[in-house]
């Protein structure tokens, strides 16, 4: 799984800790789920993806 | 439960633990038990009370900077090295035992039980902190 966090990230300007408080978890957290070795709850993707005020399927691209 | 009282309670269970720790061990070295089994208690005691100071004072820094200190990752984690640390200590566990009967009459034998007890919770705490510890760098497998 890919995920577009990181480029959203520096459209809002946003470090990975400040995205990290704003949805309520911790920095590794979200580094893990950048570099795809982590998926994500639906609540959390979903949490993510409102604070990065965008969607899930377009911040997440599942390769088959 | 929020961070603070997340905190607390930390704190209030490794106090417990620790001063029920120190009771066992004073009564264990009053008990005329033999020095191996009170200096191993000791050395225990302490490890314990060192890690759950660094542990303690990770938590508090987090805690002013307020970062939780436990999110979904972080509970999958635990959860997937309390799983294998059971898992692999069982198997220990069970090699103990066959050790045991195979050489009756040696002196892996003659080590008593409650010293055996102790030695597989040091190993499964051990391979709770090892696995605990590399799936954080590393990432829980899928």
């Amino acid at each position: 799984m890919k995920t577009r966090i990181k480029e959203l990230r520096a459209r809002y300007n946003l470090t990975q800790e400040d995205l990290a408080k704003k949805v309520g978890v911790r920095r590794e957290t979200i580094l893990f789920i950048e570099k795809g070795e982590y998926n994500p709850s639906l609540n959390l993707a979903h949490e993510i993806a409102r604070k990065l005020k965008t969607t899930i399927d377009e911040l997440f691209i599942f390769e088959d | 439960m929020d961070e603070k009282a997340r905190f607390q309670r930390f704190v209030g269970i490794i106090v417990v633990i620790l001063v029920a720790g120190a009771i066992f061990v004073i009564a264990f070295a009053n008990g005329g038990t033999d020095n191996w089994a009170t200096v191993m208690s000791l050395m225990v005691l302490v490890t314990m009370a060192a890690i759950a100071l660094i542990v303690a004072r990770k938590k508090m820094k987090e805690l002013k900077n307020g970062i939780p200190s436990e999110d979904e990752r972080s509970r999958a984690i635990r959860m997937r090295a309390g799983y294998l640390a059971f898992y692999i200590s069982l198997y220990f566990l069970f090699g103990m035992a066959f050790f045991h009967t195979i050489l009756e009459d040696s002196e892996i034998s003659s080590i008593p039980t409650s010293e055996w007890l102790m030695i597989y919770v040091a190993v499964m705490g051990s391979i709770f902190l090892v696995t605990n510890a590399y799936f954080t760098r590393k990432g829980v497998p899928e």
